[in-house]
């Protein structure tokens, strides 16, 4: 046998049972012998680049200026052309995320514009901040910044996007053999804060170095609206539909305002699912405690419910956990950096008006309030800061109109507080945003929307958000809905042109209209059934990935118009749901269409829609799944299976899966 | 509908995936992944190329009889285990998934959600059937050329009816494809891409290095041949030239982005030469072994177009049909086809008639993006010939047109769905267009389009030539220094009148206007990324670049009534993502 043939059979041996994995714990053991002297293209030094300033050597010194061929990239950072050598004024540098980056108030007023203004005039502020900042670039514009901006002191203002999302990916195939939910969140906890102190620590020891003391501030989340998507877990059949239906009752109980009850079944969902993912059942709690104003307690309850985040591979938005919070207070400690903890800031302020945009982005009065607070820090002795004006009206509606538009994971009701304060502005906004709703072509195609861009300057952050990509607004999300509510019943003649435009772009006319797409699909970017319309580097670090829509939920609603009789194809399958006595019920507008056998292979089936259960407008088709009857071996050997080909494990049910959903004018 | 046998074919985990779809053997669409992610040569399992292909179908996943994978994968693990472990690069340690042989079975069953039986086919059996059972010919010798795919780097086969039987295949790493990737990679092109270029370069310079390109490889007197694997890295996995390459030719290799001087014509020169030198031996002898008056050829390297019509004019063989989709994409269709007979079908004696087999953009869709934006543009709804005129005059004007129409190509070429026209005659034409929108390389000419029926009268070409791979002799009394290349030749598509019926018209209307019945052709996208799929990326591309027009389907646009505001999208959009091809080939 030659060696050709030799390596072909040991290709055929490996190809069988554990092949790959016995080549895995050769390479682990270094029993294969591997080159690593391979030449690896570098490329050489360039200059120096902060950010997205590129050092310029000039007769004064080295000024830091915004690069062109990172044009693209400017939008996520301060609007700042360049920056000078070190004049004689002292400078203050700041790194952090979105959060202090401003968002939708950026560039007009920014917390380093305010900071800057409070400090006064022999004090500079250089803004470092980015959207998206994750800790390892943190630490490497502290370096950066420590080498060539000559700072006297650095304020670090992140920590909510520390968050775990991939760690679910290192988890080994052991992890599971002997798993319990409870000790796979502990593990990824200690992993996650080990990582974040080590990045830390190096923030803090490559400052000290340069004798430049370094301000930490930790941001806090928004405890007095938010409102998160949480998934039940994955218990087995009996369990699982038990837990589902304590939920349903327990949401019934909290929106009648029966809190004693909804308390009661969130801790039966306790009892059920063991507490480690127990997202929802804590953020139930955590609203009662709300809703009878404690907030403290309430607090408390909302971050025990995001340990579910740990195994809860969905989209977390951004956070700061309160592992990265104290592990932020004690490498500041015994480092000997100062600490700024928004959370006394802010409960000490008790102030009126709203501190925050969303979940974790500041409104105007958060920002300034945050911002006396670094400025008393960081201010000489016995100098007193600067009080700081409101914004001009126009940036405060472009931050409203921004976050209603792009920030699709909003409640309802911080949405309609954006979208009051655009009605109390002028009659002209909410039609426009019905009409962006319902346009067919993305955002920047808009006229109206292109003629704010061009007029007013303080929708620059949008205008370059929605010039990069064709992102366009799911009919599917309750804009609409929410939108229609502030305008109230009589103005509804403000609504026709979207109205229009809905039939118009979004009835199925020639072509079959595919309900899957996104804008029909999902109801907000927190939800899992969205994620696997992303690009695929995305979605595969996100969720066990399939190219089909998957129902973690009991049922799966979809958006669309329609005023003509209509034909629906719906290819479907319940893979852990064996036929039996439950039902796929079909509903338009609460009115049950059809009711489908379960299938665990693919199966197809068209109904007919009659006109008359039709609206003008927008229309919801629902589906909904039958019960789960798989049971939990079932399902811990599903996990197992999948671990083995190393992909990411399912912990959440799957109630149903839709290869397609399209609906069609009826032929007859 | 029901009872039809639907079949669909899957290439992917190398570069270029895609997807297509049989009903009862006969091609309904194809596309490739890059299309959908805009990532050039996008590798990934085709997800997107895959929902589309049962959307023009109109069927369902549980319509599906059966799914051919254009590889085997135990057989290439075999390949890359006995090129050995110390050839893995270092930074390839972390990832497993190269010797993972489920994974293709594993991704199809979990991502596309396949239920139906899944059939493995070797990669050059792919590719023999993606050019014989498209081919039209009822029986033909059949030749593929590539780098590498389990084993196989080339191979004779005879195909008749619905069968086809392997002659004689040569292993890896003798590789006439390798071989072009080392040299192309030595004079500074990147491997993957860079091969066209050389080929583009080569009527520059004289064949001076036939010698030192002969000690590279060894050419048999049958259908095998030798590399000497010393001029080669390609086994390390690194680079694909080794320094001995550079002794030889006593010269470094080329940095990518410097000056190209006579040397590195005339290397290119040589290589092509010798290329298509032992491609004729290897034709004369698979003529030999099953005579036939037709020859089908696939295979990265069948994208030659210069040595295929050496091959035609000078060879055995009557007729030749090369792949259009000769790359792995085109793989897709060659396992679709095997899929299909494996299943019990037969496959129908089909020519390809074009490669129209990807999406388009529904008329009413642009219309309604076009009125809410409300800049001023033209509507030709139903006035097919108005459109033609109002395009040749400004083709006539001199100025450079986005054409967007129907269904867009499957393969590299653009052929009239997404394409960039203009004026060939003009001098400056070239590197007017190489400014304004392709930015680069100047030495290459752009194609031409001609109509079938007076191709005869610009160009020595004697047969329809619908997929721009050949190349002839300009014979024209025009000069079209644009699309002529320094040794007279082009690249030309022939466009026939059924198949393409607007694009014919307008080359038509263009020669009745100016007496030039042929514009230049060169694809619709920008440099560095796949070429433009939907009419979003089509405008986007206009606004990206300085096309003076775009033809939306019916619509026309002028660049000056593009909003000042929409320039804000050059700003805001990164530059084009890196393809896949890189200094080394991809191995793992
Ligand atoms: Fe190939």
């Amino acid at each position: 046998m030659d060696s050709k043939q030799k390596a072909a059979q040991l290709a055929t041996l490996l190809a069988k049972g554990e092949g790959k994995q016995i080549l895995s714990l050769m390479f682990d053991l270094k029993l294969l012998d591997v080159d690593t002297t391979q030449a690896i293209h570098t490329l050489p030094e360039s200059q120096p680049t902060i950010g997205i300033w590129e050092a310029q050597q000039r007769p004064d010194g080295v000024h830091f200026v915004r690069s062109q061929k990172l044009r693209h990239e400017w939008s996520g950072w301060a609007d700042i052309e360049e920056f000078h050598p070190k004049s004689g004024k002292r400078r203050v540098v700041v790194i952090g995320e979105s959060v202090a980056h401003g968002w939708f108030l950026a560039p007009a007023f920014t917390p380093c514009k305010v900071l800057a203004q409070m400090l006064g005039e022999d004090t500079e502020v250089l803004d470092l901040s980015r959207i998206n900042m994750a800790l390892p670039q943190a630490m490497q514009l502290n370096s950066l910044a420590l080498e060539h901006l000559a700072p006297d002191v650095i304020v670090h203002f992140s920590g909510n996007n520390w968050g775990p999302l991939g760690l679910i990916q290192s988890l080994s195939r052991e992890d599971y053999v002997e798993f319990t939910l409870e000790k796979l969140v502990e593990s990824r906890k200690a992993e996650l804060s080990t990582l974040i102190r080590t990045l830390l620590e190096n923030i803090a020891a490559t400052a000290k170095a340069k004798n430049v003391p370094l301000l930490f501030v930790i941001p806090e989340f928004n405890f007095g609206e938010w409102k998160d998507t949480w998934y039940g877990p994955w218990l087995g059949a009996g369990k699982t539909s038990q837990w589902y239906e304590k939920r349903t009752a327990a949401e019934a109980a909290f929106e009648a305002g029966d809190l004693h009850r909804c308390i009661g079944l969130a801790n039966d969902m306790l009892v059920l699912d063991g507490g480690a993912l127990g997202g929802a059942a804590y953020d139930l709690l955590a609203r009662c405690s709300r809703a009878k104003s404690n907030l403290r307690e309430a607090r408390e309850l909302f971050e025990r419910s995001w340990d579910a985040i740990f195994l809860n591979s969905s989209i977390p938005l951004a956070r700061c956990l309160p592992s990265n919070r104290e592990a932020i207070a004690s490498v500041a400690a015994a480092s000997g950096c100062q600490c700024i903890d928004l959370r006394d800031v802010f409960d000490q302020a008790e102030s009126q008006s709203p501190l925050f945009a969303d979940y974790c982005h500041l409104s105007v009065e958060g920002i300034r309030l945050a911002m006396s607070a670094v400025a008393k820090t960081l201010a000489k002795p016995g100098r007193d800061c600067t009080p700081v004006s409101a914004p001009p009206h126009a940036v405060e509606i472009a931050n409203s109109f921004g976050l209603a538009l792009q920030n699709s994971a909003l409640p309802d009701e911080i949405l309609a507080r954006h979208l009051r304060v655009l009605a109390d502005d002028s009659p002209e906004w909410i039609p426009l945003f019905l009409e962006l709703a319902a346009a067919s072509g993305p955002l920047w195609m808009n006229r109206k929307l292109r003629c704010l861009f061009e007029q007013e300057k303080a929708f620059s952050y949008l205008r370059n958000f929605a010039y990069g990509s064709d992102w366009n607004i799911a009919l599917s999300q309750n804009l609409i809905g929410v939108a229609k509510q502030i305008l109230g019943p009589d103005n509804q003649e403000a609504t026709g042109t979207a109205t229009m435009l809905l039939h118009r772009n979004h009835e199925p006319r020639d072509q079959p209209l595919d309900l899957l797409s996104s804008r029909y699909s999902f109801l907000s970017l927190q939800e899992r059934e969205f994620l696997w319309t992303m690009p695929e580097p995305v979605r595969n670090l996100l969720l066990p990935s399939s190219n089909f829509y998957r129902s973690y939920k009991p049922e799966s609603p979809f958006a669309f118009a329609g005023s003509k009789p209509l034909c629906l194809s719906l290819t479907y399958r319940t893979p852990h749901t064996a036929p039996g006595d439950t039902w796929v019920e079909v509903s338009i507008n609460q009115d049950k269409q059809a009711c489908l056998p379960p299938s665990t292979s693919w199966r197809t089936c068209t109904i007919s829609i009659p006109a008359d259960v039709l609206n003008v407008g927008q229309n919801w088709l629902r589906i909904g799944w039958p019960k789960l009857t798989a049971e939990e071996d079932t399902v811990l050997k599903l996990r197992a299976d999948r671990m083995q080909c190393g992909l990411t494990p399912e912990l959440y049910p799957v109630f149903g899966e839709i290869h397609s959903l399209t609906v069609r004018v009826s032929n007859s | 509908m029901r009872g039809s046998s639907y079949v669909i074919g899957i290439s992917a985990f190398f570069h270029d995936s895609s997807c297509c779809l049989l009903r009862d053997g006969v091609l309904v669409a194809a596309a490739s992944e890059e299309r959908f992610t805009r990532i050039k040569h996008d590798g990934s399992l085709p997800v997107n190329a895959f929902r589309y292909c049962l959307r023009e179908g109109d069927i369902n996943i549980n319509d599906l009889s059966c799914i051919g994978y254009y590889e085997e994968p135990v057989k290439k693990l075999g390949r890359q285990l006995w090129m050995g472990l110390p050839g893995i690069p270092a930074s390839r340690l972390h990832d497993t998934s190269w010797f993972d042989v489920h994974r293709p079975e594993r991704e199809i069953i979990n991502q596309l959600g396949i239920e139906c039986p899944l059939h493995f086919f070797g990669h050059h059996a792919s590719h023999a059937a993606s050019a014989f059972f498209f081919s039209g010919f009822p029986e033909a010798a059949i030749m593929t050329v590539d780098g590498v795919g389990e084993w196989s780097t080339t191979a004779y086969w005879k195909g008749g009816g619905s069968t086809m039987s392997l002659l004689e295949e040569v292993d890896f790493p003798d590789s006439l494809g390798l071989l072009y990737s080392a040299v192309t990679g030595y004079l500074g092109f990147e491997v993957n891409e860079g091969e066209y270029k050389v080929m583009g370069l080569a009527p520059y310079g004289q064949p001076r290095y036939m010698d030192k390109i002969s000690s590279l490889i060894a050419n048999g007197k049958d259908g095998s041949f030798q590399l000497d694997m010393k001029y080669f890295d390609f086994l390390r996995g690194d680079r694909m030239h080794s320094d001995a390459m550079d002794e030889l030719f006593g010269q470094p290799a080329r940095l990518r982005d410097s000056e190209i001087d006579s040397f590195h014509y005339d290397v290119a020169a040589s290589l092509q030469k010798t290329l298509e030198e032992i491609l004729l031996q290897k034709v004369q002898y698979l003529f030999e072994r099953s005579p036939s008056e037709n020859l089908c050829m696939a295979g990265g390297v069948a994208l030659n177009c210069v040595a295929n019509s050496r091959l035609l004019k000078e060879g055995p063989f009557q007729r030749l049909f090369v792949q259009p989709a000769s790359s792995d994409a085109g793989g897709a269709l060659g396992a679709a086809a095997l899929a299909h007979i494996a299943n019990g079908g037969t496959m129908p004696v089909q020519s390809l008639p074009h490669v129209y087999l990807g999406r388009s953009s529904p008329v009413a869709e642009i219309h309604n993006a076009l009125s809410e934006s409300a800049i001023p543009y033209l509507n030709f709804e139903g006035k097919t010939t108005e459109l033609i005129e109002a395009v040749v005059d400004r083709l006539a004007a001199g100025k450079v047109i986005g054409w967007f129409q129907g269904r867009d190509e499957f393969g590299p070429r653009a052929l009239g769905s997404r394409s960039i026209l203009a004026d060939p005659r003009p001098e400056h034409m070239r590197d007017h267009v190489n400014a304004l929108v392709k930015l680069r390389e100047g030495f290459r000419p752009f194609a031409p389009a001609v109509p079938e029926s007076s191709a005869a009268d610009h160009f020595d070409i004697d047969h329809p030539s619908r997929f721009m791979l050949e190349t002839c002799q300009v014979t024209s009394s025009l000069s079209m220094p644009a699309i002529t290349h320094v040794d007279g030749s082009a690249r030309v598509q022939t466009v026939d009148p059924q198949i393409s019926p607007r694009f014919h018209a307008l080359l038509e209307a263009f020669g009745r206007r100016t007496g030039c019945p042929v514009l230049l052709n060169t694809s619709f996208n920008v440099r560095g990324e796949p070429i433009v799929s939907t009419f979003m990326e089509a405008l986007r591309c206009l606004i990206r670049t300085e096309i003076d027009s775009l033809v939306l389907e019916d619509f026309l646009l002028d660049r000056e009534s593009i909003p000042t505001d929409w320039f804000c999208i050059r700003e805001v959009t990164a530059p084009s993502v890196r393809g896949v091809g890189e200094y080394a080939y991809t191995f793992f």
